[in-house]
């Protein structure tokens, strides 16, 4: 159990071996391939990894100016083979724990950089206790931020001394609490954590504090997605098991100030939590932040139970083929039957809906019968935008991330009208329904 | 063949394996072997849907293991193709209703009648997942390039143990990495460093052929069915090379231009 407080580099979920052929191999191999996605993720050598430091974070909207841009140029003169990841990040053998730190706390390693370089990795990896992760203590909840990091070590050290065993029941706050939703699928592969990572963002634009839970432990990717993973230190197993308080635990967003991850873990089991712990956390997240957004993960095991045991609502994401919709229907019969269910439709091809080959939106909706959140249309903005761990809602004029945006907009209570992309008005179309008399292809309500 | 029980998995979701075991399964009946699909969703089959056996079923893998009928009952042939068979998945049970000591002993009566076992493995890396895995001999692990998958794919390959392992990099679009803004197959095995059984492009024709239950590869003149034989006959031990294939052709051409070299 202590040994999960050591953060990195137990997380190793290569197989033995591999991780030694991804330095070698991939770093002389994608070095002449041109098609390094990310560099710090899944490949690069020395020179496309600089890169990339250099090119990702100012690529979201980063309101902390200086303070990123501390961090950045630190990254940028890390030495390649620092910079160098593994495929999955938490694999990265080679990785030092510097790298981690700076990725974090770019004003904590600003004060004393000096000293960084030279911090063995044992020191920062094996004692995380005495400094907890401090993350971006700054902007306008800065010093609360910093006080509660201070408190906590002592916390947490008297808390591991007493009980190594699961914290403490909570004496829930009575405040008033946020909602949680769950997104769901049954089938995986449609877009959960796309949707959640976006959505998320989008409600964290309109102004509320919100708060994503990855619930797929053993498989987590919304840190990927999110762009977060350098940045995940500890996750939701160990803030149940009493090593951090949650606050610790929480990763913050790189461009949005009041959008927090709750990571999964990755070396760990479905079966470690179960529906109270989930609700336990959930509760509590509910307290600090106006929306909690829940991937669940594929399936209908024990993770999807948990996921959906600490939700006040459900979204569920399908896609416009038979076997997602025929999964989705499942799904939607295993949530509680109080749970208020919505359905969002997603990769909609419009041009398949055309020719006939691609279920429509009214087909979908015929079989599922829930109520419509939103219609995705399939953009490869999303492919991009997600390997580079940036939001698709922020590639401009994306018709997918405006589609996102009506989504968290809806979550929000406007009245948003629905675009049906399979009737995008082009010119040519409206040329086309002028000419004929047709139906006008209006909003569907 | 020794070694014919094969789980197709992934990890991640969506990522193809049930148009992979589906495809790969009539590519190999194609080819004159004896096969049979076995779909180890229990609670969300899919495989059934994606070959058009879906009202057909009267019994189901569960009520093998419990004993409750032979295996001939639950055996669906397909009457397109002689030697191609689906043994179906549960809808309504739940994954904890077949125990990993059950598939192995189902894999074992079905392993001595057919040629090749193809296990269809439910995402993620629970029950399901442990129950699919017991009783192969060795493994296709689906993936994409495309961080979240590989990264998954990755974590499978380290559960599955000492077994035989090769992959099927799914869903490649030429374009993209071409442009850049996706991996190739080259970085994909190397990142996860075995062998690729199969890569196979991106193609709207599959949700079609999906959605109408008529896997693409029973008609030889699509060009993915082309493919998928190839996939075929390298997991039945033959050397097939990719330059045989049309859109490997074009393909390593393509790179050629781009990258320098294969």
């Amino acid at each position: 159990m202590s040994d999960d407080v050591q953060g990195p580099d137990t997380l190793l979920a290569l197989p033995a071996g591999s991780a030694d052929e991804l330095q070698a191999g991939v770093a002389s191999e994608s070095a002449q391939a041109g098609a390094v996605v990310r560099p710090d993720v899944v490949a690069g050598n020395g020179g496309s990894a600089t890169q990339a430091l250099t090119h990702r974070a100012p690529d979201g909207p980063t309101p902390d100016g200086p303070a990123s841009q501390a961090g950045e140029s630190i990254g940028v003169s890390l030495p390649p083979q620092d910079a160098r990841g593994g495929s999955p990040p938490d694999g990265a053998v080679g990785r030092s724990g510097a790298e981690d730190v700076q990725r974090t706390s770019p004003q904590h390693v600003a004060g004393d950089a000096g000293g960084e370089g030279a911090a063995p990795d044992s020191l920062t990896h094996g004692t995380p206790l005495a400094s907890p992760p401090i993350q971006e203590p700054q902007g306008k909840d800065g010093k609360e931020e910093a006080s509660t990091a201070a408190t906590a070590a002592a916390r947490v050290q008297a808390r591991s001394a007493e009980s190594p065993g699961r914290r403490p029941a909570r004496t829930p706050a009575a405040a008033v609490k946020g909602r949680a939703f769950v997104v769901t699928s049954g089938k995986g592969g449609v877009g959960k954590t796309t949707v959640t990572a976006n959505v998320g963002a989008a409600l964290a634009d309109a102004g509320k504090r919100v708060a994503v839970v990855d619930a797929d432990v053993g498989l987590r990717n919304l840190d990927v997605v999110m762009g977060l993973e350098n940045r995940v230190r500890l996750h939701s197993l160990d803030v149940l098991e009493g090593v951090c308080t949650l606050e610790e635990a929480l990763v913050r967003d790189r461009g949005r100030k009041s959008l927090m991850l709750l990571p999964a873990a990755q070396n760990r089991d479905k079966d470690e939590i179960d529906q109270d712990d989930m609700v336990d956390l959930v509760d509590e997240l509910r307290e600090k932040f106006d929306l909690v957004l829940i991937d669940c993960p594929a399936g209908i095991e024990r993770g999807f139970r948990n996921a959906v045991a600490g939700a006040q609502e459900a979204i569920i994401v399908t896609t416009p083929e038979v076997s997602a919709v025929r999964d989705a229907d499942r799904v939607a019969g295993l949530l509680p039957s109080d749970m208020p269910a919505r359905l969002i439709i997603n990769r909609v091809r419009p041009h398949l809906v055309k020719k006939g080959t691609m279920m429509s939106v009214e087909d979908v909706l015929d079989i599922l019968r829930l109520d419509l959140l939103g219609v995705v249309p399939d953009d490869r903005d999303v492919i991009v935008a997600t390997n580079r761990g940036n939001p698709v809602i922020d590639v401009p004029g994306s018709p997918t991330g405006q589609a996102l945006r009506d989504v968290a907009a809806r979550l929000l209570g406007e009245d948003v009208p629905m675009r049906d992309p399979s009737k995008k008005t082009t010119w040519l179309t409206a040329l086309k329904a002028s000419l004929t008399f047709s139906r006008p292809s209006g909003p569907k309500g | 063949m020794k070694d014919n029980v094969v789980v197709v998995t992934s990890g991640k979701g969506g990522v193809g394996k049930t148009t992979t075991t589906a495809n790969l399964g009539v590519a190999l009946a194609r080819l004159g072997k004896q096969v049979v699909l076995v779909d180890a969703d229990i609670g969300l089959r899919n495989l059934d849907l994606v070959l058009g056996l879906e009202k057909r079923i009267v019994y189901d893998v569960v009520d093998l293991a419990e004993g409750r009928c032979q295996t001939r009952q639950a055996l669906i042939k397909d009457k397109r193709l002689p030697g191609l068979f689906l043994m179906p998945a549960a809808q309504t049970k739940d994954k904890d209703a077949v125990s990993e000591a059950q598939m192995i002993q189902v894999m074992q009566a079905l392993k001595a009648e057919f040629d090749v076992v193809l296990v269809d493995c439910p995402a993620g890396i629970e029950h399901g997942f442990r129950n699919a895995v017991a009783g192969a001999d060795q493994a296709v692990v689906v993936t994409m390039p495309e961080v979240s998958a590989i990264r998954d794919a990755d974590r499978v390959l380290g559960m599955l143990g000492t077994r035989r392992a090769r992959l099927v990099v799914n869903r490649v679009r030429p374009e993209m990495v071409r442009s850049g803004d996706m991996l190739g197959v080259d970085d994909v095995a190397d990142i996860l460093g075995r062998e690729v059984l199969g890569v196979v492009p991106d193609d709207e024709e599959i949700i079609d052929t999906t959605n109408r239950g008529q896997p693409v590869a029973l008609d030889p003149s699509r060009r993915l069915a082309a493919v998928y034989t190839a996939m075929a006959r390298r997991l039945l031990g033959e050397e097939v090379l990719p330059v045989s294939l049309r859109e490997d052709g074009l393909w390593d051409r393509l790179r050629r231009i781009v990258v320098g070299q294969r």
